[in-house]
């Protein structure tokens, strides 16, 4: 049961997730009266849930939102934002109510029932106004008409003897008429021959149904609609549903056993499960899975390798084969744990509204290309510094807007949130048009704080990486919202603990823009395997520009660090060196390296192949280390390390400025 | 007659000529040296990295941690597979020792808190002195001694 529980929580609060993002859509788009409707439907289906897991309190308390967003739908106004405010408020009161295990305390309490007051009042000086206006528009679905309306329906049904073929299990449409009302239905089982001769996939049964008037007929006609053609329907209006509804059940004949509606019901079901199209998956069985399929991985790079060595040509072709199928086993694995930004991006927009609202600023939040997928571990990391960067974009990058006013921009801000994928790498950017970042206020607190010298000569761009730097934070005034502690510093952390790279980008008075590249995926990378002193290293493909032999250029001046290539300069960095092995080998190798914009040659003794490195964790133990990203295991169970080559030229760089210092 | 209770195993390991024990909670198994990929740049206490099953394994250089110099390996060296737990998930981590020797039991009540000067490393390192018939052994609070924060002080 518990377990049902998880499923209907985590289905609730993506219900509540659906409705706040229509709400606020609503806002922006008051004549699209769909999103009425879908509010509507959510918010249905949130009732059905509770209801059905027992959760009387939230049931009835999304039964008022729903008659609520019923009547704004059927009325086709535009939806106040009063209301809108209000349904907001109830979201967030739900999803406290869905979150918490307990029973709620008074504050909660109160709460609840101040809400539920503000709805019902609405609901009641709506119908009010309907009644007045347009009394036919005034129906609530899911509630008996009033008694002087006494017309009532009846329904003649009997589908087509195949119908289950088609996965149509005709019970469900006898449940959905239940929703109109108190029904009465007569089943007529007559023509359901013996039991030799009864084909349990075939359905012999019609039915009388009878249920209280007041819908649309349309509507009645609607739940038909899908096997108006495979089916005998008929739907009459009769007078008075009372004493329709009183009359007896008809005597089931006799001869008729309950076996073959047993047979249906099961098939129907199973026709039902065969039509699902998308599953839930616990997080922990994706990422099994992908453990798996990295073991697979190195095992075929195992049976790679020996394959070589031993070239039999049968052993080759299954080899090959295993190949072809492990590849898109991976390829296959790797796309179920993508998730689309959406799903980050959706409780952004409620930040943006209220962060905005509190700080009396008009703030424009757009989103693009929110549909590009990431991998969910990805993902994970990547809400809380996200969140973090929009609110320092709302707080300190937009301004009031009075002083937009003075600065000749519109009054509203702009806030551009852009996904988007080149080559191997996600970007997500965060624009904003407020007034950006001042090189020179940087330098002059970076200065005051210790971080630089008085006489350190920075570009702008160097400067304004300074605010990635711990200790660092150039609000004047420590504010509720954006000065808690939390820098810049902690962001880039948190981005690199994810592979991820971050860069800003600021005019002033014209806006900042922060891009962070991600990588698609953790866990398997490609990678080029090279050797120095004998141990394996992985060096990432991505970071890679070029590789060729060392001999054939002439190390330049050894004492500058310096080549020549392809009439560039290139500084390089001897590993061997760097690492503190001793020695000096011939014909070694040159990997030439993207480090910013730059290109850097990282001399390594020998360039192995491109290698597919299932990424290993190190453990906390070398989390520090940050030249190493991770390891992997080789086909013969040796370990290589992966190199962050952004961090060992950081680190030589680091070494040899204080070595010149010194 | 005395009657046994709250004993607890250790394993017993040499460092030169001291003998340190270990709670068997905490140990896994018992592995023959084998080679260790080194990571660059890394801490001396960091010896590098083993392959344990497909999983990565540090390996810590436990002689370091107590400031005794490196010896190269011998027949006896060892490691010894440990399950720390630093604050909120347990930790596997490999500590090398010069030589392994026995599981014993010893008694709660034979067991002292560590004297608080004499010894050469970190008190909180040591949890208790265990009698052993005439000898002090003593016993490791492998959690503190172990730890990731501690790698890079």
């Amino acid at each position: 049961m518990d377990n049902f529980k998880i499923k209907y929580k985590e289905e609730s609060l993506e219900l509540i997730a659906e409705i706040e993002k229509s709400l606020l859509l609503m806002e922006n788009n008051p004549d699209d009266f769909s999103l009425a409707e879908q509010v509507f439907r959510a918010m249905h289906t949130l009732k059905g849930n509770s209801a059905m897991f027992g959760f009387r309190t939230i049931a009835d308390f999304t039964h008022h939102l729903e008659s609520m967003y019923d009547l704004i739908r059927a009325a086709k106004i535009k939806t106040p934002v009063a209301i809108i405010n209000i349904t907001l408020s109830a979201m967030d009161h739900l999803s406290l109510l869905v979150n918490s295990e307990n029973i709620p305390d008074e504050t909660t309490k109160k709460a609840h029932e101040k809400i539920s007051a503000e709805v019902i009042e609405i609901i009641s000086r709506f119908d009010q106004t309907a009644h007045g206006n347009e009394p036919g528009q005034a129906y609530k679905a899911g509630t008996v008409v009033p008694e002087n309306n006494a017309m009532a329906y009846h329904v003649f049904f009997k589908p087509h003897k195949d119908i289950l073929l088609n996965g149509i299990n005709p019970l469900y449409l006898i449940e959905a008429l239940h929703e109109f009302g108190p029904c009465k239905v007569v089943a007529h089982t007559g023509d359901i021959p013996s039991l030799e001769e009864c084909d349990t996939a075939s359905c012999y049964t019609s039915w009388d149904i009878y249920f209280p008037g007041g819908v649309d007929v349309l509507a009645v006609r609607d739940i038909f609609c899908f096997i108006e053609d495979k089916c005998t329907l008929e739907i009459n209006q009769v007078p008075g549903h009372h004493s329709l509804m009183d009359t007896p059940a008809l005597p089931v004949s006799p001869g008729i056993l309950p076996l073959p509606e047993g047979d249906k019901e099961a098939s129907g079901l199973h026709t039902k499960k065969y039509r699902i199209s998308s599953i839930r998956v616990p997080s922990e069985r994706l990422d099994s899975l992908m453990s798996l399929v990295s073991e697979l991985m190195t095992l075929q790079a195992k049976l790679g390798m020996f394959t070589e060595q031993n070239s039999q040509l049968e052993l080759l072709a299954v080899t090959e084969n295993l190949e072809k199928i492990s590849t898109r086993l991976r390829d296959n694995a790797f796309s179920m744990c993508l998730v689309p930004v959406e799903n980050i991006v959706t409780p952004f927009h409620r930040l943006v509204r209220d962060l905005a609202a509190e700080l009396n600023k008009e703030i424009e939040f757009s989103t693009e290309g929110t549909e590009t997928e990431i991998d969910k571990n990805i993902m994970e990391g990547l809400s809380d510094p996200l969140m973090h960067l929009l609110r320092n974009s709302i707080d300190h990058g937009i301004e009031d807007p009075d002083e937009r006013e003075k600065s000749g921009k519109p009054r509203q801000g702009k806030i551009l949130f852009k996904a988007f994928c080149a080559g191997t790498s996600i970007y997500i950017e965060i624009q904003d048009d407020g007034k950006g970042i001042d090189p020179g206020k940087i330098k002059k607190k970076a200065i005051q704080k210790g971080i630089i010298g008085k006489d350190d000569l920075l570009n702008d761009k160097e400067l304004l990486n300074l605010i990635f730097l711990p200790g660092f934070s150039t609000a004047e005034q420590v504010s509720e919202i954006s000065g808690r502690g939390v820098g810049m510093d902690v962001v880039k952390r948190k981005i690199t603990d994810i592979r991820g790279q971050i860069k800003i980008n600021s005019a002033i008075n014209a806006g900042t823009t922060i891009t962070i590249k991600l990588p698609v995926t953790m866990s398997i990378i490609d990678g080029l395997l090279v050797k120095i002193n004998d141990d394996d290293f992985v060096i990432p493909l991505s970071a890679v520009d070029k590789c060729y032999e060392a001999a054939s250029v002439q190390l330049l001046n050894k004492l500058n660090n310096l080549v020549v290539f392809e009439g560039e300069q290139i500084p390089f960095i001897s590993l061997r060196e760097e690492f503190g092995a001793e020695g000096i080998i011939s014909d070694q190798e040159m990997v030439i390296v993207n480090y910013d914009e730059k290109k850097v040659g990282l001399l390594v003794d020998r360039v192995v192949g491109k290698f597919q490195a299932v990424l290993k964790p190190l453990g906390k133990h070398f989390q520090q280390m940050d030249n190493i990203s991770g390891a992997t295991i080789l086909g013969d169970g040796k370990i290589a390390m992966v190199l962050d080559t952004n961090k060992v030229v950081e680190q030589f760089l680091y070494t040899k400025n204080l070595s010149i210092c010194s | 007659m005395l009657i046994k209770e709250h004993t607890a195993s250790f394993l017993t390991f040499k460092l030169d000529n001291e003998v340190f024990a270990i709670n068997v909670d905490k140990v896994l198994e018992i592995l023959e040296i084998k080679p260790i990929t080194r990571a660059p740049k890394a801490p001396a206490f960091m010896k590098g990295v083993i392959n344990l099953r497909g999983n990565i394994l540090p390996v810590l250089d436990t002689r370091n941690k107590f400031g005794l110099a490196e010896i190269p390996f011998t027949i006896d060296t060892c490691i010894v597979v440990l399950n720390i737990s630093t604050g909120s998930e347990p930790l596997l981590v490999g500590a090398i020792v010069d030589s392994v020797q026995e599981v014993i039991e010893i008694a709660e009540e034979k067991i002292q808190p560590a004297p608080s000067i004499g010894i050469a490393f970190k008190e909180e390192f040591i949890k208790g002195m265990g009698k052993v018939e005439d000898a002090f052994v003593m016993i490791l609070n492998v959690d503190k001694v172990f730890s990731a924060e501690s790698a890079f002080n």
